[in-house]
């Protein structure tokens, strides 16, 4: 089975001459779920940009579900990978809830109807059809965040690129966001400094700094491991300190 | 105070009304044929301008617009319109009118005649905005054969706007807290914030041109809103370019003048 997302020993030098990312290898199975986490500066945000295509590689490659990333698949790319920015202010710019979440099927070409009908049995299954005929600005940072979970799905991607996730969450709307993705199929690669986020979430992760993947391993061991954490600026979080040893 | 009208309007705009439930197309045509019968009259007409008033009024009832934001606006406007008038009076000193045996200048007539066309204009295009949210003008627009460029350049600069709006409250809240105690900033201050404003907004719509980009933006912002164009579209439309043609045609207001007149005698 190809892999949702692979990226080989892709780098990103800046024009002035500053390397954002080296020569970063990773892969992602199908319905996996990668923390990826790391420093301010590690090169995280620029992995994104590359992804999304809004920036080109300097070398390496990288493909989305089997798919090379490059100018010419970067639509096909897009219709497979959902994403969710760091701010969802930036993200929602349609004038209601329903029309910003239908907006990728109807960008893509779909009928109103059609692209109506997806993007309500959508806001219906994360338990937001309530907010379907609101203004985007009006909303909390939850109910906005799941707005923009909805409009990335909507496309039914098979990967989902998260930036920060639960930025702006109160604890509640944290855990409400939580539950949501760990009932999603796709793959997810969650990029956070929330650590507690990726130990409920990813069963795997993978540590980025200095443009490098210094560590990929299971979540437990790689964040549980304290020397790699101080060595790169993170902390381990207290839900892996804090286990009780039989287990709960 | 403009600043907060104009997205009170915004939000207006997605209300629920009989004007708001009206295709937008049949709302750009009546507009259409409203600003080109005020803007057809000679140059000094006055009383053909009054039965276009009724217009806004009818359009703030349907769309239960409250008139507050839209004065306002207009009120904030109006410096233009009479920077455009103002000189009128000076450059046209010819008797044009008696007024209870008052004489009234060509150029004073003019002038009041062209804040009568902003105010009745502008107000009317406030209106048309505050019962059709944006997008939906823009795809009534693209529906009547504008180009799709201009479409997306006038929502483009429309969202901008309100970032730009969005970003400036929020430098002036920052300054506003280190600085307590006054209430404008002091020049430099201001220079440094304008500078500050516009690279905050500069960055903002690059992000969120970003994120619409890898959403499938292709220079088109499409709309649920079914092209439907219904029978009561159909009437107001009829209604609307029927009322204007008829005020700009019939002289309205000298029969409403003579009919009250008759009325008291």
């Amino acid at each position: 089975m190809t892999d949702a997302l692979s990226l080989e020993r892709l780098a990103y030098r800046y024009p002035d001459g500053t390397d954002a990312l080296r020569e970063v290898t990773l892969r992602l199975g199908e319905g996996e779920r990668l923390g990826l986490v790391g420093p301010n500066g590690a090169g995280k945000t620029t992995l994104i940009s590359l992804l999304a295509g809004l920036a080109e590689p300097s070398a390496g490659e990288a493909a989305v579900a089997g798919l090379p990333l490059g100018p010419a698949s970067l639509p096909e790319i897009r219709s497979r990978t959902g994403f969710l920015f760091n701010d969802p202010d930036d993200q929602l710019f349609m004038p209601t809830v329903l029309e910003d979440v239908a907006f990728a099927p109807l960008a893509a070409g779909a009928p109103p109807a059609e692209a109506e009908r997806r993007a309500l049995a959508l806001l219906e299954e994360l338990g937001i059809a309530r907010l379907a005929r609101r203004f985007p600005g009006h909303l909390s940072s939850g109910e906005k965040r799941l707005v923009t979970l909805a409009g990335a799905l909507v496309s039914r991607p098979r990967l989902l690129v998260l930036d920060e996730p639960t930025a702006f969450l109160d604890p509640w709307a944290r855990r409400q966001l939580l539950e949501r993705l760990a009932r999603l199929e796709q793959s997810l690669l969650v990029i956070t400094h929330d650590l507690e986020l990726v130990v409920e979430l990813c069963s795997r992760v993978a540590v980025l700094d200095d443009g490098r993947v210094v560590a990929d391993g299971p979540t437990a061991s790689v964040l549980g491991d304290e020397a790699l954490m101080a060595a790169h600026r993170l902390e381990t979080p207290h839900i892996l300190k804090h286990r009780h040893p039989h287990g709960g | 105070m403009s600043l907060v009208a104009a997205r009170a309007l915004d939000r207006l705009g997605y209300a629920d009304s009989p004007l708001h439930r009206r295709d937008a197309r049949a709302k750009l045509l009546v507009c259409a044929a409203f600003v080109l019968g005020v803007s057809s009259f000679p140059r000094y007409e006055l009383a053909g301008l009054l039965p276009f008033f009724l217009v806004p009024a009818a359009l703030a009832a349907f769309g239960r617009v409250p008139l507050r934001p839209v004065l306002g606006l207009v009120l904030a406007a109006s410096p233009f319109a009479i920077l455009v008038g103002l000189a009128n009076p000076f450059l046209d000193t010819r008797v044009a009118a008696r007024v209870a045996g008052v004489a009234v200048s060509g150029g004073l007539l003019s002038f009041a005649s062209i804040l009568l066309r902003f105010a009745l204009c502008t107000s009317t295009l406030l209106l048309l905005v505050a019962t059709t949210p944006m997008p939906r003008l823009a795809a009534g627009l693209r529906r009547l054969g504008s180009p799709a460029a201009l479409t997306v350049q006038v929502q483009m600069l429309y969202r901008y706007l309100f970032l730009l709006v969005a970003e400036g409250e929020r430098l002036s809240a920052a300054r506003l807290l280190r600085e307590p105690g006054r209430r404008l900033p002091r020049f430099a201050t201001a220079r440094g914030m304008l500078s500050m404003l516009l690279h905050r907004t500069w960055e903002r719509g690059d992000r969120v041109h970003r994120c619409m980009q890898v959403r499938g933006f292709q220079g088109e912002l499409p709309t649920l809103a079914a092209a439907r164009f219904g029978t009561a579209d159909a009437l107001f439309l009829a209604a609307g370019v029927g009322f204007c043609a008829a005020a700009r045609v019939l002289p309205l207001a000298r029969w409403a003048g003579e009919a009250f007149l008759a009325r008291g005698a």
